[in-house]
C-alpha cells in the first residue's frame, strides 16, 4: 500500500493536535524530573527513585494491584458480557447499560458512600458485627484499593468484551459445536480466544488505569502507591520537587511497557473474523429455570458493582447517616437545594463530555485506521503518544495546560486556558486512550477485504473509510465513545486546576465544592446522582441505537 | 451561581471567536471594578455568604469565586501571571509564603482598626504586610457520639487522652504536608513541648492512628461517618458538621493551637479597587461579625466582634487557655517548615501500619505486665518505647539551616550538602526497622510476662 | 492421498420428517420429508434461499423448526444440542479457527470427545494425511491456501469418525479448476469411508456429478427426489426441468389419442410410447443435444417431426456447438457434438430440426 496524501495530511493532523496539547504542556511540566536544578540534564533523581525502598515498595504495590484487580475484574466482566451476547432474555441490555454505570463514580461522593457501606464502620461490617461479631477489613490497604478499583473498571473490560464477542463469525461457533463442544469448553477453547482482541484491550486498559490511579488510593489513604506518591509530590505547597514528576514519567514508560506487551501477546495471529451476515454468536433462548438463575447471578453482580451508586443514593435522600446501617431519615431536601442553585453544572457536563467524547472517537478511528491499513512512518509513535495520556496524571496536564495556553490569548482578550474548550481539549486528551484501544479493537476485526470490495467499486479510501469502515466498527466505536464520555464527565484533577468560572464548571467541580462542608455531603450526593442518571441515560440509549441497528441487520441475514 | 443564560453566552463568545472583533471592556476609573475574582479553597458555606454580602454593598461589583484546593489555587496563581485573578483566600499561611517568595502577592495596608497584632503568641497579619488574616481557628479534637458509645469509649479531652491505648485504632488527622492547618497543630505542639518530646508525643498519638487522610476535610468527614470515632481537626469542622446534624462533639483541648485564615491581593491584580473593597469588607466589624454564623463557625480577629459572640464560642482575647499556653516562633516554623513535613510523612504517614503493630505489640506488653510485672519484661517494654519515640533527627539538626535547607526548594547558587531523597530513604529504612525491632521487643516482653 | 481408510465410520440413514421453519413472519421450509439411505452421497440441490442450507443445518442442530423432527439411524435427534449429534459439519466458510494450528483444529474435536494422547495424534495425523497436508500441522489456517483450508475443513470433520457428513457449498470458495478436483476428492473420501454424505449446493453440474441421490429444493418444499440421471431425464415439472440443465420447451396441445403433441408454432410432435398422459397437457420438454440439425437443402432422413429453423447465433463451447435457432417466433437450443476440423452453421442459415420422439418429456402444468 502506497501512502496517499490524505493519509500523510491526517497524520500530521494527528500529530500537530497530539504535539500541541499533549506533548508539548506535559513535557513543559516533566522536565524536571531531568532537570540538575542549574539548566542542565540529570537522571540523578531516577537514580534516587530506584534506590528508595519507599518507591520500590510502591511500585511493586501498583503492580500487584493493578494485577489483582484485572483479575477480579475479569471475573465481574466475563460472565455479564458472555450472558448479553449468548443469550435472548430480558434485561441484556439492562446489563449493558447498568454495566457501565460503575465508570460514572462520582469524585468523593462515591468514597464517602462506599465508606459508609463496606468501610471499617460501614454497613456491611455494622451488620456482621452485630449478628456474627466480626467485621472484614473490605476497605483497608491494597484490598480496598483492588475492591474499588475492580467494580470501577471492570466496564473497561465489559465493553471491549461484547464488542468483540459480537463480531465473532458465527461459523466459528457453530463449527466447533458441531465437533462437539459446549459450554465451559466452548467459550474457553474457541469463543474466548476469537474475542482475545476485545479481552485484552479492555484488561489493558483496566491495568494501566489501575496502575495509574490516583483518586481510589488517596480516598482511602493509601500512599504506598505510585500515583499517590506521585501526585503527593506534585502537589505538596512549596515544592518544586523533582522526584514526583521522576514517578510521572516512570509511570508512563510503564504504562507504555504494558501497552506493548499486549500487542505483543496479540501479535502474529489472525483476528478478522467480521463476517456481517453470520455474525455475531448464536443467540439462545433460556429456559424459565436457567433464565431465573442466571438473572439471580447477573443481580447479584450488578449489586455488588452498583453499590457505590446505591450508597449515593441513599446519602442523596438521607439525612443524616452516621455510624449506622442506613441514614436516620430522608429527604428530598437536597435534590430542591441542587435545582436551585446548580443546574447550571449539568449542562456544561453534557456539552464538555459528549464533545471530548466525539473528538476522541474521531482521533480514534483515524489513529487505529493509520496503525492498521497504512504503513506510515511513525504511526506507532501516535498510537504510543495518545496512549501516553493515559498515565499522564490530571494535575500534570492542568499545569502544563495553563503554563502553555496562559499567555495564549484569545480575539477579546481571555487566555486560552480559561477558555471551556481547553476543559474539553483535556478531557479529550485524557480520555483518548480508552476511545483508541476500543477503535484499534474494533478495526483489527474488520478484515481488510471488505474494504478492498469498496474500493475495488471504486470507492476512494475516504468513502471506504466513511461507508464501510466505519459501520462495521460502529461497536466498538460506541463502546469508545461511552467509556471517553461517562468518564470525562466525572473527571476531577485536571477540572480543578482549569475551571476559571464558575460559570463553566461542570459537575465534577460543583460536587467537589459541596463536598468540601459537612452539610453539602446531602446535595453533592445529588449532584453525583444527577451525573449517574444523565450519563447512564445517554449510554443506554446509544446502546439502544445500536442494538436496533444490530436486531435489524440480523433478522436480514437470518434469511 | 450560575446564570441561565450562560450556555448561549457561551455560543456567544464561540461565534465571536471566529469573527475577529475589536471588544475590549471599558473600566470606569472613579468607582469599583465591574468585578472580583477570588481563589478560595473555603467551603462554599462561608464563601458564598461573603460574596453576597459583598455584592449587596456594591451592586455593580460581581464577586466570581474559583474553589480549588490550596495546592490547585498556587499552582493557578503561578501559571496564570498573564492575567491574574485579584484575590487569594486560603487558611494556611505556608501557601502564602510560597506565593509571597515567588513574588506573586502585593503588599496591601489595611484601613481596618482595632486588629491587634498578635493572638495567642502568632501575628494575626504577615509582618511583611503581603497578606492579612481575617479569622483564627483552634484546633481540637471530634468525635463521633455514636461511634464512642457503641465502642464503649470514654470522651478524650486532652492531646494526652490520645495516647492511651484504649483509643488504639479509633483516631485520624491529616498529614501536616498536606493541610497547612494541620501543620500549625504539629508544630504547635513541637514547640510547646519541645522537639524531642513534642515527637514522642506525636508518635505516640500515631500509635492510635487509623488513617492520615490526604486531605484536612477527610478527617471531620470520616468522624461523621463513623468509620473513625475520633479526629484530631480545626474547630470549624467540629461545630459545622454538629450545626449540619452529624452526631459529632468538638473540644478543645488545653493546650489548643490558634490558627489563622488568610486573604491576600495577587500581584498585578486586575481590580486592585475592588479586591480592596473586599479585603476591607473582610476587616470590618460586619464582615467579622458574620464569621459568627452556626455554618461557618470561625472566631474573628477584631477583639470588639466577641461583644456579638453566641453562646459556647470561646473568646481567643480573654479565655488564656486557648492558643496561650504556647509562645509561637514564626522563624523557628518558617526554618524547619519543609522538614517537620518529611518526617511526618516518612516517619508516620507512609509506615503506618508498622508504627501502629509496633505499639499495638507495646499496649498488649503493658497490660501483660500490669497484671504481673516482670522486671526484664518491663525493661524491653520501655526499650521499644523508646525506640518507637524517637526520631532521627536532633533539635540540633532542626535548628541548623543547612540542613533544613536540604527540604527545600533547591536553589540554585547554593549546592545541598546531600540530597533529599538519600536522607528520606535513610529515615524509611531506619523507621522499617525500628518499629520491626520494638515489635518484636514488646512481643517478647509479652512471652516473658505470660 | 491414501488408499486405506484409517478412519472407521458406519454410515447410517438420515430421516426427515415434515419439518417447517419460519424465520418470523418468513416461511422457509413447510413440510418437508425425505430420507437419505446409509452410506449414500446425498445432495440438495436449489437455487439460493430456498432453504437447502437452512435443513442442512437442521440435521446439524442449528436453528430451530417449528414442527418435524429428524432421525440419524433410528434415533431421533431433533431435541439433542448440535454438540450431542455426532454429524460432521463442513462449513461454506470452511470456519477453521483461526487462533489454533492446523494441528489444533483438527485434533479439537478429538479432544471434546477425550480420546486418549495417542490415538488422538495417530487419527490427527491419519486424517492430515488423508487430505495431504500433513506438513502443514504446524501452520495456522491463515497461512494456506483456500484449497488447502478446504480440506483441513474436511479433514477436521472427518478426524471425528462422524455419522453423518454434511457439507454446506463447500467448494463454492475456490476456482474452477480446483473445484472439480475437491469434488473428486470428496467423493472418493466419501467412497473410501463409507460415510453418509449430505451436501448442499446450489451448482446442478456439482450435484449431478456427485450425488447418488439428490432432492431439489424450491419455493419452500421439495420440487423432486431422486438419481440425478432419471431426474433430468424425467423432471417432475418445469423448474426442475430448467434448473437441471438447458431445456427448451415447446407450449401446444396434447392430442392423447394419436399419441401426438401439437405445437403452438403448428408442428406435430410424435410421443414415445408407453406414456401416462394424466394431468399432463400443455408443454412437452427436450434437452438441446435432443435436436439432430441438418443443412436445410438435404432432405434429411431422420425420423420424428421436423421443424424449419434459421441460425441466429453460435456458441463454440469447446466440446460442443451450441446454436440459438429461430423457429417461428420461438428460440431452441441444439448442441451438436464438435470434432476437430468440423465446420458450422453460420448465423442465417436455414436448418432443420429433427427430434426422436424418446426424447420428449410431457411436463404437467
Amino acid at each position: 500500500m502506497r501512502w496517499t496524501t490524505g493519509q500523510i495530511a491526517v497524520a500530521a493532523l494527528l500529530a500537530a493536535f497530539l504535539l500541541l496539547f499533549l506533548v508539548v504542556p506535559v513535557g513543559q511540566v516533566i522536565l524536571v524530573a531531568f532537570s540538575d536544578g542549574a539548566g542542565g540534564v540529570t537522571l540523578v533523581h531516577f537514580q534516587d527513585f530506584f534506590r528508595t525502598s519507599l518507591f520500590r515498595e510502591s511500585f511493586y504495590n501498583s503492580f500487584y494491584v493493578a494485577g489483582m484487580s484485572v483479575l477480579f475484574a475479569s471475573a465481574l466482566a466475563l460472565p455479564l458480557a458472555y450472558f448479553t451476547v449468548r443469550f435472548h432474555f430480558r434485561g441484556a441490555i439492562l446489563i449493558q447499560t447498568l454495566g457501565v454505570i460503575p465508570l460514572i463514580m462520582p469524585p468523593f461522593v462515591g468514597a464517602v458512600a462506599m465508606q459508609l457501606l463496606f468501610g471499617r464502620n460501614g454497613s456491611l461490617n455494622l451488620l456482621l458485627d452485630q449478628y456474627f461479631g466480626f467485621t472484614i477489613p473490605i476497605m483497608q490497604g491494597l484490598n480496598g484499593v483492588i475492591f474499588v478499583e475492580t467494580i470501577h473498571y471492570f466496564p473497561f473490560i465489559l465493553l471491549n468484551l461484547s464488542a468483540a464477542l459480537a463480531n465473532i463469525d458465527r461459523a466459528m461457533e457453530e463449527a466447533a459445536q458441531n465437533m462437539g463442544a459446549s459450554g465451559w469448553q466452548l467459550f474457553r477453547r474457541i469463543v474466548f480466544p476469537l474475542a482475545l482482541p476485545g479481552y485484552v484491550a479492555g484488561a489493558a486498559l483496566v491495568f494501566i488505569k489501575v496502575f495509574d490511579d490516583l483518586g481510589t488510593p488517596l480516598v482511602l489513604n493509601v500512599t504506598n502507591m505510585l500515583a499517590p506518591q506521585a501526585y503527593l509530590r506534585i502537589t505538596s505547597i512549596g515544592l518544586t520537587d523533582p522526584i514526583g514528576y521522576v514517578i510521572s514519567v516512570i509511570m508512563v514508560a510503564f504504562s507504555l511497557a504494558a501497552l506493548w506487551a499486549s500487542a505483543l501477546a496479540l501479535k502474529g495471529k489472525e483476528y478478522a473474523t467480521v463476517q456481517r451476515g453470520g455474525g455475531g454468536l448464536a443467540k439462545r433462548r433460556l429456559k424459565p429455570w436457567e433464565q431465573a438463575a442466571a438473572m439471580a447471578l447477573i443481580i447479584l453482580i450488578l449489586i455488588v458493582v452498583l453499590s457505590p451508586h446505591i450508597g449515593v443514593f441513599l446519602l442523596s435522600i438521607g439525612t443524616i447517616w452516621s455510624f449506622s446501617v442506613l441514614p436516620d431519615a430522608y429527604t428530598l431536601k437536597h435534590y430542591i437545594a441542587v435545582f436551585e442553585e446548580s443546574t447550571g453544572f449539568i449542562g456544561n457536563t453534557l456539552l464538555y463530555a459528549g464533545l471530548a467524547a466525539a473528538i476522541d472517537v474521531v482521533i480514534g478511528t483515524a489513529i487505529a485506521y493509520l496503525i492498521l491499513r497504512t504503513r506510515l512512518v511513525g504511526r506507532q509513535t501516535l498510537d504510543y503518544v495518545a496512549t501516553a495520556a493515559l498515565a499522564i496524571p490530571g494535575v500534570v496536564l492542568g499545569i502544563g495546560y495553563l503554563r502553555t495556553f496562559y499567555g495564549v490569548e484569545l480575539p477579546n482578550g481571555q487566555p486560552l486556558a480559561t477558555f471551556w474548550v481547553i476543559l474539553v481539549i483535556a478531557y479529550a486528551i485524557r480520555r483518548l486512550p480508552y476511545a483508541l484501544r476500543s477503535c484499534v479493537a474494533a478495526l483489527h476485526q474488520v478484515h481488510i477485504a471488505m474494504e478492498e470490495a469498496a474500493e475495488n467499486l471504486g470507492a476512494g479510501k475516504a468513502t471506504t473509510v466513511r461507508r464501510i469502515v466505519v459501520p462495521l466498527m460502529a461497536g466498538g466505536m460506541l463502546a469508545g465513545f461511552v467509556t471517553s464520555f461517562v468518564t470525562a464527565a466525572v473527571e476531577l484533577s485536571a477540572t480543578l486546576l482549569l475551571v476559571a468560572k464558575n460559570a463553566d464548571a461542570p459537575i465534577a467541580y460543583g460536587i467537589y465544592v459541596y463536598m468540601q462542608t459537612a452539610a453539602g455531603r446531602g446535595p453533592g450526593a445529588a449532584l453525583g446522582v444527577i451525573a449517574v442518571v444523565l450519563v447512564g441515560a445517554g449510554t443506554y440509549l446509544s446502546h439502544r441505537l445500536i442494538e436496533r441497528e444490530r436486531y435489524q441487520s440480523s433478522l436480514e441475514a437470518n434469511r | 451561581m450560575y446564570s441561565r443564560g450562560a450556555r448561549l453566552n457561551k455560543l456567544l463568545l464561540a461565534l465571536a471567536l471566529l469573527v475577529p472583533t475589536l471588544w475590549v471592556p471599558m473600566l470606569q476609573a472613579a468607582e469599583l471594578e465591574k468585578k472580583v475574582v477570588i481563589v478560595t479553597s473555603f467551603p462554599k458555606e462561608l464563601f458564598q455568604a461573603y460574596a453576597k454580602a459583598f455584592e449587596s454593598k456594591h451592586p455593580d461589583t460581581k464577586v466570581e469565586v474559583l474553589n480549588k484546593p490550596t495546592s490547585s489555587g498556587i499552582a493557578y496563581i503561578r501559571e496564570t501571571t498573564s492575567n491574574p485573578p485579584d484575590i487569594f483566600w486560603v487558611s494556611a499561611p505556608d501557601a502564602f509564603e510560597v506565593l509571597k517568595a515567588q513574588k506573586l502577592l502585593q503588599k496591601y495596608d489595611t484601613k481596618a482598626k482595632g486588629i491587634p497584632d498578635k493572638i495567642g503568641g502568632y501575628p494575626i497579619h504577615d509582618p511583611d504586610g503581603f497578606y492579612k488574616g481575617f479569622a483564627v481557628s483552634g484546633y481540637g479534637i471530634m468525635y463521633n457520639t455514636r461511634y464512642l458509645g457503641a465502642k464503649k469509649l470514654p470522651v478524650p479531652k486532652e492531646w494526652d487522652d490520645l495516647k492511651k491505648p484504649v483509643y488504639f485504632g479509633h483516631v485520624a488527622i491529616s498529614a501536616p504536608s498536606r493541610s497547612g492547618t494541620t501543620h500549625l497543630t504539629i508544630e504547635t505542639i513541637l514547640q510547646g513541648a519541645g522537639w524531642a518530646k513534642g515527637w514522642a508525643d506525636l508518635m505516640e498519638i500515631a500509635g492510635n492512628y487509623a488513617t492520615v487522610t490526604e486531605r484536612s476535610f477527610g478527617v471531620p468527614d470520616g468522624v461523621n461517618n463513623g468509620q473513625f470515632g475520633i479526629g484530631i481537626v480545626i474547630d470549624f469542622f467540629g461545630f459545622s458538621s454538629k450545626a449540619t446534624g452529624f452526631p459529632v462533639e468538638f473540644v478543645y483541648p488545653t493546650l489548643t493551637t490558634l490558627v489563622p485564615a488568610n486573604v491576600g491581593m495577587i500581584a498585578n491584580a486586575q481590580h486592585p479597587k475592588a479586591a480592596s473593597a473586599f479585603i476591607e469588607y473582610l476587616l470590618s466589624p460586619e464582615g467579622q461579625a458574620m464569621l459568627f454564623s452556626p455554618e461557618i463557625s470561625r472566631l474573628p480577629v477584631l477583639p470588639s466582634a466577641y461583644d456579638k459572640a453566641p453562646a459556647g464560642m470561646p473568646n481567643p482575647f480573654k479565655d488564656a487557655s486557648i492558643g496561650a499556653a504556647v509562645k509561637f516562633d514564626t522563624d523557628v516554623s518558617e526554618l524547619r517548615y519543609a522538614l517537620v513535613n518529611s518526617m511526618f510523612d516518612r516517619l508516620i504517614t507512609f509506615r503506618l501500619k508498622e508504627l501502629t503493630s509496633g505499639w499495638q505489640a507495646v499496649h498488649t506488653a503493658e497490660a501483660a505486665l500490669k497484671k504481673k510485672p516482670n522486671a526484664k519484661a518491663s525493661e524491653q517494654v520501655a526499650q521499644a518505647r523508646k525506640l518507637l519515640t524517637t526520631v532521627p533527627v536532633s533539635a540540633q539538626q532542626a535548628a541548623d539551616k543547612n540542613f533544613t535547607a536540604i527540604f527545600k526548594k533547591a536553589k540554585k547558587d547554593k549546592p545541598v550538602p546531600q540530597r533529599q531523597a538519600e536522607i528520606e530513604e535513610q529515615w524509611d529504612t531506619a523507621a522499617k526497622q525500628t518499629y520491626a525491632k520494638a515489635k518484636e521487643l514488646a512481643e517478647s516482653a509479652v512471652k516473658l510476662a505470660k | 492421498m491414501s488408499a486405506t481408510a484409517p478412519l472407521s465410520v458406519q454410515g447410517v440413514g438420515v430421516t426427515i420428517e415434515n419439518i417447517s421453519v419460519a424465520f418470523g413472519e418468513t416461511r422457509v421450509l413447510e413440510n418437508v420429508s425425505l430420507t437419505v439411505n446409509p452410506g449414500e452421497f446425498f445432495a440438495f440441490l436449489g437455487p439460493s434461499g430456498c432453504g437447502k442450507s437452512t435443513l442442512l443445518r437442521l440435521i446439524a442442530g442449528f436453528g430451530e423448526a417449528q414442527n418435524g423432527r429428524v432421525l440419524i439411524g433410528d434415533t431421533e435427534i431433533s431435541q439433542l444440542p448440535p454438540w450431542k449429534r455426532n454429524v460432521g459439519m463442513v462449513f461454506q466458510s470452511y470456519a477453521l479457527w483461526p487462533h489454533l494450528t492446523i494441528w489444533d483444529n483438527v485434533a479439537f474435536g478429538l479432544e471434546q470427545r477425550r480420546v486418549p494422547r495417542e490415538e488422538l495424534a495417530r487419527r490427527v495425523e491419519a486424517a492430515l494425511d488423508l487430505v495431504g497436508l500433513k506438513a502443514y500441522a504446524k501452520r495456522r489456517p491463515a497461512q494456506l491456501s483456500g484449497g488447502q483450508q478446504q480440506r483441513v475443513a474436511l479433514a477436521r470433520t472427518l478426524v471425528i469418525e462422524p455419522q453423518v457428513l454434511l457439507l454446506d457449498e463447500p467448494l463454492s470458495n475456490l476456482d474452477a479448476k480446483l473445484r472439480v478436483q475437491m469434488r473428486h476428492e470428496i467423493v472418493e473420501l466419501q467412497r473410501q469411508l463409507g460415510v453418509t454424505a449430505i451436501y448442499v449446493t446450489h451448482d446442478q453440474e456439482e450435484a449431478n456429478a456427485i450425488a447418488d441421490r439428490m432432492a431439489i429444493l424450491h419455493d419452500r418444499v421439495i420440487q423432486q427426489i431422486g438419481v440425478p440421471m432419471t431426474m433430468y431425464d424425467n423432471p417432475a415439472n418445469a423448474f426442475v426441468a430448467q434448473f437441471l440443465g438447458i431445456a427448451n420447451v415447446l407450449e401446444g396441445e396434447l392430442l392423447a389419442r394419436e399419441q401426438l403433441f401439437r405445437t403452438r408454432l403448428g408442428v406435430d410432435l410424435a410421443l414415445p410410447k408407453n406414456l401416462a398422459f394424466n394431468n399432463r397437457g400443455r408443454r412437452v420438454m427436450f434437452r438441446p443435444q435432443a435436436i439432430a440439425l441438418t443443412g436445410a437443402s438435404g432432405s434429411a432422413p431422420v425420423s420424428g417431426a421436423q421443424f424449419q429453423g434459421r441460425v441466429r447465433d453460435a456458441e463454440f463451447l469447446g466440446n460442443i456447438m451450441r446454436y440459438r435457432i429461430a423457429v417461428g417466433d420461438q428460440l431452441l437450443l441444439a448442441d451438436v457434438p464438435h470434432r476437430r476440423g468440423e465446420s458450422y452453421f453460420p448465423a442465417n442459415t436455414a436448418v432443420d430440426l429433427a427430434i426422436e420422439p424418446e426424447q420428449l418429456v410431457l411436463l404437467p402444468d
